[in-house]
């Protein structure tokens, strides 16, 4: 059944892998070739480390965005912030940041025109401002608690279904999930000018973003690190006015993440034991655009 | 023995009961004009109408205020609930209106009981459901918005999670949405979240009411529909000719001994009762649930306007 080790195995004829013609062997038998075509961890990556940790600043930035977001709203909440002086500051960093991606663009053909961004610019404005009085008094009779846990799950359901390894389009449930948790909190604020300034915020922060550190990655790669490191920082500090052991507690689990972890991937990499044989599902490698036309 | 008397039997059935509907009409009418009790009655139904707006309004204010220690969107329950008192403002403005005219019209209207009880059933159930018009306006409204809410929330929960409805293959499918597209949708998706306890209170309110209706209506239809197909002449001629219906014979043995010829007595079985009213029951318009329960619940969860009894057609007799 197995390798040729049993004593009854006849030797006069040798064995074919074939089942189409009689053979004095039983159907189950294998000779000595029994799994020489095992082939073992044939696609392992070889991680180096410094690369992984470049990566993981990916991860690390987008949770430090999601800790400034919390201290902006938690500045505004306890009324240490007016909103209009949030709103020209916000409207700033966006013509800033559009200008920057328009630099950076450059050469690429552009999919969407200027009047369509403007457009897009326009809708969202007069929408926000026209229903912030509605978003307001959402959750009045929702009890304080109830609107914190919603708020807390929902954050954390856009850090893991956030795309991370092709931000550019930002992903439906993660986008959603953060608009969700940030109109629960800005339904807290005592105005409804509060309530629009932190939904632009919260558009500038989780939606535009992304996209432009995506941008900066593709055309200056030398920017993403600095940039990264920033945030975290930005986040760290802005979490340490207001509450220090959060702020301790943050740069720990950075740390871990950016440090920690990689580490561990590295390093566990060598318990792989993927195992690849002629019994796979076959791959198509070759290049079939030559069929289609 | 059947065959040939049902047609004979089905025809003396319908005969005899119209007769009985129409000698109870009559002493319905005898009963209604003695005592000019017409008036009494016309005088109670003004006020009885004012009771039941009075009543519908102390509800609203009660859905308005906080029902049952629920919490409501204030904004939305304040509106909705003005909304539906002016309604009832309007509609005690109409009765007032036609208060000098309902006695006439009540005079006018008993007189058709000479048609028969059934007629009178009917014309009341009618009555009924004309002063009770309100309230189904008000589960119309309700019954909509909260259909137009759930339709919105199923269709934007699929956004939420970047998904659409494929309406080619009736399934659903990933879609990549726009910036803008999501924006809005969550800012909708939120605030349609938000209202439905304060639009499902209303709703069911106003459903519950409508079911109240639904089923008094249904009581009268059914008493009607007995009334008409209930074989009198059948079971009359069971009582006192039991051998005109048959359903079998029975032997007796009268004299048994050999050498002579075998003397037996025959004897009817008269049908039993409960299968006189099965045979000889007359087919007529009834109505009967549309729905079954299951069915049933799951239009009251969407909310679909829902038209539980149905008449059953000629054709599918």
């Amino acid at each position: 059944m197995g390798a040729d080790s049993g004593p009854g195995a006849p030797a006069a004829v040798p064995w074919r892998k074939v089942l189409y013609e009689r053979q004095p062997f039983p159907d189950n038998y294998v000779d000595r070739r029994f799994l020489e075509e095992l082939r073992r961890n044939i696609r392992v990556r070889q991680y180096r480390y410094w690369a992984v940790v470049r990566e993981t600043g990916l991860i690390a930035q987008q949770v430090s965005c999601v800790a400034v977001f919390l201290t902006l709203w938690s500045c505004m909440e306890q009324g240490d912030l007016v909103p209009s002086a949030v709103l020209w500051v916000c409207l700033g960093c966006a013509l800033l940041g559009y200008g920057l991606y328009e630099i950076l663009g450059g050469a690429c053909v552009r999919e969407r025109t200027r009047l369509a961004d403007l457009q897009s610019a326009t809708i969202f404005l007069a929408f926000t401002f026209g229903f912030s009085p509605v978003l307001k008094t959402l959750t009045e009779s929702v009890s304080t608690d109830t609107v914190y846990a919603m708020s807390a799950v929902m954050l954390l359901a856009h850090l893991v279904s956030f795309p991370y390894a092709q931000p550019s389009p930002p992903g439906s449930l993660s986008l959603n999930a953060a608009l969700f948790a940030s109109v629960c909190l800005a339904s807290r604020l005592p105005g409804a000018l509060h309530t629009f300034t932190m939904l632009s915020c919260a558009l500038l922060v989780f939606a535009l973003w992304p996209c432009l550190l995506h941008r900066m990655r593709e055309k200056a790669e030398w920017s993403f690190p600095w940039a990264a490191v920033l945030v975290c920082l930005a986040g760290v500090g802005g979490l340490g006015s207001l509450w220090p052991e959060g702020a301790l507690l943050l740069s720990l689990a950075l740390l871990t993440l950016t440090l920690l972890c990689p580490l561990l991937l590295v390093h566990l990499q060598r318990h792989k034991d993927n195992i690849h044989g002629p019994w796979d599902e076959a791959e198509i490698r070759e290049d079939l655009s030559r069929f289609l036309n | 023995m059947l065959t040939s008397n049902s047609g004979m039997n089905s025809k003396t059935n319908i005969f005899v009961s119209f007769l009985v509907d129409i000698a109870l009409g009559l002493l319905l009418i005898s009963w209604l004009y003695r005592e000019n009790r017409i008036s009494k009655l016309a005088d109670t139904l003004v006020p009885v109408a004012d009771r039941v707006a009075k009543e519908l309004q102390e509800l609203l204010e009660w859905l308005m205020g906080a029902p049952a220690g629920l919490k409501m969107n204030r904004a939305l329950d304040q509106v909705l609930g003005r909304f539906f008192l002016y309604h009832i403002h309007l509609w005690i403005s109409y009765i007032h209106l036609m208060s000098p005219f309902i006695e006439r019209i009540l005079w006018y209207v008993g007189l058709s009981g000479c048609l028969g009880l059934t007629f009178a059933l009917s014309i009341l159930s009618d009555i009924v459901a004309l002063l009770t018009f309100h309230i189904y306006c008000f589960y119309v409204y309700g019954a909509r918005l909260y259909c137009l809410k759930i339709y919105g929330l199923s269709s934007l929960w699929r956004l939420f999670r970047g998904k659409k409805w494929n309406v080619l293959r009736q399934r659903v499918d990933s879609c990549s949405y726009d910036l803008d597209q999501l924006f809005i949708g969550t800012l909708l998706f939120t605030i349609l979240l938000f209202l439905l306890p304060t639009t499902a209170l209303y709703y069911l309110v106003f459903t519950l009411l409508r079911l109240v209706m639904v089923l008094f209506q249904g009581v009268i239809h059914l008493s009607v529909d007995f009334i008409n197909s209930l074989p009198l002449f059948a079971i009359g001629l069971r009582i006192c000719r039991p051998y005109r219906l048959a359903e079998g014979v029975k032997f007796k043995v009268l004299c048994q001994e050999p050498g002579t010829p075998l003397h037996l007595m025959m004897e009817i079985n008269p049908l039993k009762c409960s299968s006189v009213l099965q045979c000889y029951r007359t087919p007529t318009y009834s109505c009967y649930p549309k729905d079954s329960w299951a069915a049933l619940c799951k239009k009251l969860f969407v909310g679909e306007l829902i038209y539980p009894w149905k008449q059953k057609t000629a054709k599918t007799d």
